[in-house]
């Protein structure tokens, strides 16, 4: 994809969920639906070496997510990996990034469109824990799965990338674009009263 | 519930992968060897071993089971070394 | 009336409230904290079921859930445990498999006919008197006698809960040996989870006595709980059945509607041991209970379980519930010993209290009193053969034990017999998995509790968080042997109470030569009833011993699966919402009034119906198409990026035409074949670049081929990255003559004239401020583009398109009018037109096969299969005449009355006006100027004559403008 985009984007739950302007605050419980926020992702050969080469350490341990200024670094493989934004962070780190990608020379993997292929949801607070082993089948103790962990999974009966943030504090799904109006409703099924809300791209 | 382990993504339930059948030597079928190979499923008293791939990650590998146990022995990925495609 | 004791009894109920339920219409009172059985037994009701065949009169037996005697209806739900669910206020209780009352069941008639039934009766009888007998008479009769409890087809939707749970030892079992193990496992710093099916912990230390001194049980279980809620790393689930054991110790775990599937490292079974009745005539009056129920009735519920008993004392606990009930205020009228010998060293006590014991005795018949209704006397019968009659109301039953095996058996272990050679022990019990208590043989208070220390201590060493204990934990006392099971000549001696099953039955069975233990079960169904031998499977065996001369070691037990108890359907299904998949566009749809339509899990548009009816719609969509322009969401269309070094020659391998030569910007169908030679899936494949090739697939078989391509990947080693963006990109299929108009009428960077962009040419470039990779290729048979971008454009290339589209009549259209069309160009769709043998040969496609490369998946089985050559050709058919409404897909083709083939696609097509469709004939039937004959679906046959292919516009001139 090109950076000159002028039209505008449109995401599934742009009518079923409230946009909100930041992430809410900590304690209390939330479904937030990040799918609009940048985030890029690269795969194929060169993947490893072009992301070095800007700073960003790949190959780490594929378990582990890494938090650098204006973004978050999750390793998918050894020649595979998605940078997240930060959601308060500066918007221009990963179109920077992009702009670098088209810019350089090969090898430098293949532009794996994680921006369209997947949805992103956020979720806060002490029910989204809770909630957990309702949502997957995957050992999400605090030993086993401690905050900056990685994991690809089955959530929701879905194939999916989850994330424990580095504070602890959020889980990040990633999964199924198709699929986002399906994991709203199986959250707000498993978590009553959770609050559901977008963040704006 | 059975435990696969995923070379790269470690232990899993099995309900994470898909059975992708036996691993095959690489020689070219003859007409003969055809009707084997399509209408004979290996099922030794012993070890088999097997193409398996974990769906979330998309990682196809090799698993060695043994088929009166139900034992997975190993999980490994194909080393490179037996590559039977010729590049152009 | 009642018959509750004074305090000092009943630890669950709260006796300072009181509420009140109906049983049959009857009036309950009770106390919070009371089963309804409780209750039940409280107002001097003894009687709670009809037993299933010859509905003989059942009351309580183990009042802990592990009989089927207890089963009742509540309101709606039925097979409720009468024994283990509370009583609450205003419920209303019914008995299940009862004809009139529970007192007066007119179905107790058919006992008088028990010599007519016997073992495996109804694989002899019910043949006539005539053909028709057993789906007119016989079948009516047993269907409404059948079953227990009925099932409401309008109940409301309950709610049911999944999750699952990881620790690193499992306990199942929270009585002293579970208690023991689970403390020790977590002082050595496991996280352990301790699941008890009771509502409180503490097992037999909550009602058993374990010695003269009645508090001994008391204070040890004090101690115990006490030190397992101060452990951190200790979580306990009460109330919660842990329901079988499978592979690598995943167990499912049962409470209320909630299931939780726990996964363990370490597994600790202290399952406990199941007390056993015995066999003898009449042995299932109401009155006749096992001691640990007469226990759990006084202690439990404070209820007094008859006025003057007799005492089976066939074990130790059969003298310590004969203490108990001397405590309790019932007369005792002897206590039965089958030994000859003082074995438990409990005479001293005995003597001090008065109460009299009859050595080497053994009980030959129960007898009810009037009415037939509850126990009234039992004869016992001494070594010499003497009988004498005892006058009762309530026979306590202390038959022994079996051990708590069925979890260890899921696993794999298996049952052997003890040192007495009759009675069971678990063994080969495999690795992560450990016995404690009465399931690994214990039966001394002491001994259990030090073995389930044991048991805790070796899971916490296989962890690595401590040493592991040395030897096994000896056995203080054994088990006494099982009294031996002979028939009474009267009969009604049982051995399995769910199914009405005597001694003679399982005699029968293996006289009628089922002398293999798996044959008996399904010959006389022993142990196929709700308790699932957990009382009939030691005097089956013991009999199946005796009669062919094995051991019960030899004999052993059928296999034990999961479940071990009763579990709803909706703990099994899912009550989350059903996954479903929207295209990008799906609000568009939506807000046009679309009909949708699934696909899979997809949905798609099936109309636009506006104000019009559907079938009018349809009709004016493909009149759209066909004169103007109309715009089809074809987002779900399966999507392929292959980028990389080998991309072509991978290309090459996997479908059968020729893609290593395929120049940049061209788009080519590709065909992709299993290795049997049949049709896989179908699309075309865009050269984006030198090694960048863009690959569509069919919405319902990418999933299949994107698993088949990553497969054959690892299997060349070749160096291309494959990946699935069938979400990620959204599609529209922009078609019919005034396509072109639409597009020239949008911003963009690409030339859309018909020179610049040709048939099957594809093009990358923006259109109206998105991204997007164009072509042209042919499906509804008009001009067509095929317009692919990232999906969170998608609503805005909708709207552009509709906005430059609304002066020449562009309309969108749905999957029908889809499917009329390109019908009408005879194109097939993978999965309708083809099945799992279809060829390339069969449907005309021969020309897709590449005769010049060496290799591609499946050539080799599609030369096999020409050489053996073809039975069956699909081709293009019209209807002439006839009735149009009898043809359809699935619809045969015969020949000489024989089905040689069958409808695959049907419709009407408007463009040509007349009846179409594709179907499989004989290859010499399937040519132009042929007809055929399809068989109508009332049964008529159908003429129809073979034309080529496509119906409509045959030069293919419209596609390529």
């Amino acid at each position: 994809m090109t950076t000159a985009i002028i039209a505008t984007r449109h995401w599934p739950l742009s009518q079923r969920l409230p946009a909100v302007d930041r992430l809410p605050a900590s304690g209390e419980s939330w479904l937030t639906d990040l799918s609009a926020l940048p985030r890029m992702g690269l795969r194929g050969p060169g993947t490893a070496d072009w992301m070095a080469a800007q700073g960003l350490p790949l190959p780490g341990p594929i378990d582990r997510a890494l938090d650098l200024p204006g973004l978050t670094l999750v390793p998918l493989g050894a020649e595979e990996a998605v940078i997240l934004s930060d959601p308060h962070g500066d918007p221009g780190v990963i179109r920077r990034l992009r702009d670098a990608w088209w810019q350089s020379p090969g090898p430098k993997g293949f532009d794996a469109y994680r921006d369209e292929t997947w949805a992103w949801f956020r979720l806060t607070g002490p029910a989204a824990e809770q909630a957990l082993p309702l949502l997957t089948a995957l050992d999400t103790r605090p030993a086993a799965f401690p905050a900056a962990a990685v994991a690809q999974t089955r959530v929701m009966h879905m194939d999916a990338v989850i994330l424990r943030s580095a504070d602890g504090g959020a889980l990040d799904l990633l999964f199924d674009i198709a699929s986002s109006g399906y994991a709203l409703d199986f959250i707000k099924d498993v978590i009553p009263g959770i609050r559901t809300a977008r963040l704006a791209g | 519930m059975k435990i696969m382990s995923c070379p790269l993504n470690g232990p899993r339930n099995i309900s994470e992968f898909q059975w992708l059948g036996p691993v095959h030597d690489g020689a070219e079928l003859t007409a003969a060897a055809l009707v084997q190979h399509l209408f004979f499923a290996p099922n030794p008293m012993g070890v088999l071993r097997e193409w398996w791939r974990h769906t979330p990650s998309n990682t196809v590998f090799i698993a060695e089971r043994n088929l009166i146990t139900d034992e997975i022995l190993r999980t490994y990925l194909k080393p490179a070394a037996d590559n039977i495609a010729s590049v152009a | 009336m009642t018959n509750r004791l004074g305090s000092g009894w009943g630890s669950r109920i709260d006796r300072s409230r009181g509420l009140a339920f109906t049983f049959e219409g009857r009036r309950v009172a009770g106390h919070p904290g009371d089963t309804i059985a409780s209750a039940l037994a409280a107002n001097g009701e003894w009687v709670l079921s009809r037993s299933f065949k010859y509905h003989r009169p059942r009351g309580i037996l183990t009042m802990c859930g592990q009989d089927a005697n207890t089963l009742v209806q509540i309101g709606e739900e039925p097979n409720v445990r009468a024994d283990l669910r509370l009583a609450s206020d205003g419920i209303a209780v019914t008995p299940q498999n009862v004809k009139g009352s529970l007192r007066r069941d007119r179905g107790q008639i058919i006992e008088r006919f028990g010599r007519f039934l016997p073992v495996g009766f109804y694989y002899r009888t019910f043949f006539g008197p005539r053909r028709s007998s057993w789906l007119k008479l016989w079948e009516p009769m047993i269907r409404a006698s059948a079953g227990l409890g009925t099932v409401s087809t309008d109940a409301a939707p309950r709610r049911y809960v999944k999750e699952t749970r990881h620790c690193d030892v499992l306990v199942v079992g929270g009585g002293p040996a579970g208690l023991a193990a689970a403390v020790r496992a977590a002082e050595a710093g496991a996280g352990v989870i301790l699941v008890e099916k009771e509502p409180e912990l503490g097992g037999a230390l909550t009602y058993a006595r374990f010695a003269t001194d009645a508090g001994l049980g008391t204070r040890h279980l004090s101690a115990l709980r006490d030190r397992a809620l101060a452990l951190p790393g200790l979580s306990v689930m009460t109330g919660a059945t842990c329901n079988g054991r499978f592979a690598n110790n995943w167990l499912p775990v049962i409470s209320g509607n909630r299931l939780v599937r726990i996964r363990a490292t370490e597994l600790v079974l202290a399952t406990g041991a199941h007390e056993q009745p015995l066999v003898f005539r009449n042995n299932d009056l109401p009155g006749i209970m096992l001691s640990s129920a007469a226990q759990r009735l006084m202690r439990h519920y404070a209820v007094r379980p008859g006025q003057r008993a007799v005492v089976y004392a066939g074990d130790r606990d059969g003298y310590l519930a004969a203490l108990d009930l001397d405590d309790a205020g019932v007369r005792i009228a002897a206590i039965v010993d089958p030994e000859a010998e003082d074995r438990d060293g409990l005479s001293e006590e005995l003597a001090r209290r008065g109460l009299p014991i009859m050595r080497g005795c053994t009980l030959t018949e129960a007898k009810a009193g009037p009415g037939g209704l509850h126990l009234q006397s039992v004869e016992v019968q001494d070594a010499a053969g003497t009988r004498k009659r005892l006058d009762c109301d309530l026979l306590v039953v202390a038959g022994g034990y079996t051990p708590g095996y069925q979890l260890a058996l899921h696993a794999g272990a298996r049952l052997a017999s003890d040192d007495t050679g009759t009675r069971f022990s678990i063994t080969d019990v495999p690795a992560h998995l450990h016995l404690a208590g009465a399931a690994a043989g214990l039966s001394d208070l002491d001994g259990v509790i030090a073995s389930g220390e044991a048991a805790g201590l070796r899971a916490a060493a296989a962890l690595g968080l401590a040493s592991a204990p040395e030897g096994a934990v000896p056995a203080a006392c054994a088990w006494r042997r099982s009294a031996p099971v002979e028939p009474h000549p009267k009969g009604r001696d049982f051995v399995d109470f769910d199914e009405d099953l005597q001694v003679k039955d399982i005699e029968n069975a293996v006289a009628d030569g089922y002398r293999e233990l798996e044959l008996v079960k399904r010959y006389s169904t022993v142990g196929m009833g709700p308790s699932q031998g957990r009382h009939a499977a030691l005097p089956t065996a013991r009999i199946v011993a005796r009669k062919t001369a094995r051991s019960l070691a030899e004999v052993g037990i059928t296999t034990s699966r999961p479940p071990f108890g009763p579990e709803k359907l909706g703990l099994l299904a899912d009550t989350t919402p059903e996954r479903y998949r929207h295209t990008a566009l799906h609000p568009c749809h939506v807000q046009a009034g679309a009909r949708m339509m699934p696909v899979g899990a997809w949905w798609r548009p099936f109309v636009y119906p506006g104000s019009e009816p559907p079938a009018e719609a349809i009709l004016r969509e493909i009149r759209a198409v066909r004169e103007d322009v109309g715009m089809l969401d074809v987002s779900t269309l399966g999507k392929l990026e292959l980028r990389g070094r080998d991309a072509a020659a991978f290309l090459d391998r996997i479908y059968t035409m020729a893609h290593a030569g395929q120049p940049v910007g061209r788009v080519r169908y590709c065909l992709a074949l299993n290795e049997m030679g049949s049709i896989l899936d179908d699309g075309v494949a865009f050269r984006m670049s030198e090694q960048h090739f863009y690959v569509t697939a069919t919405t319902g078989a990418v999933d299949r081929l994107f698993a088949e391509m990553t497969l054959q990947k690892a299997i060349w080693g070749m160096q291309v990255d494959i990946q699935n963006v069938t979400a990620a990109f959204a599609a529209i299929n922009l078609t019919g003559p005034k396509a072109r108009a639409v597009l020239q009428g949008l911003a963009s960077d690409i030339d859309f004239s018909r020179d610049a962009f040709g048939f099957l040419d594809g093009r990358e470039g923006m259109l109206a401020g998105s991204p997007v990779r164009v072509m042209r290729i042919g499906f509804t048979g008009e001009l067509s583009y095929e317009i692919h971008l990232p999906q969170s454009h998608a609503v805005g290339m909708w709207q552009a398109l509709a906005a430059a589209g609304a002066g020449l009549g562009l309309r969108p259209y749905g999957l029908e009018a889809s499917r009329i069309l390109r019908l009408e160009k005879g194109h097939i769709i993978i999965g309708q037109d083809t099945d799992a043998l279809s060829t390339p040969d069969q449907l005309g496609m021969g020309w897709a096969l590449s005769r010049k490369k060496p290799f591609y998946t499946g050539k080799a089985a599609v030369e096999a299969r020409r050489a053996l050559g073809e039975t069956r050709q699909l081709c293009g058919f019209v209807l002439e005449g006839g009735n149009a409404a009898e043809v359809g897909e699935s619809a045969l083709v015969l020949r000489d009355g024989q089905p040689v083939g069958h409808v695959t696609s049907f419709g009407h097509s408007p463009s040509v006006g007349k009846w179409i469709g594709l179907a499989y004939a004989p290859p010499e039937q399937a040519v132009p100027g042929a007809q055929i004959r399809i068989k109508g679906f009332s049964g008529t046959e159908v003429s129809a004559a073979v034309v080529a292919l496509p119906f409509y516009d045959p030069t293919n001139a419209r596609q390529e403008i």
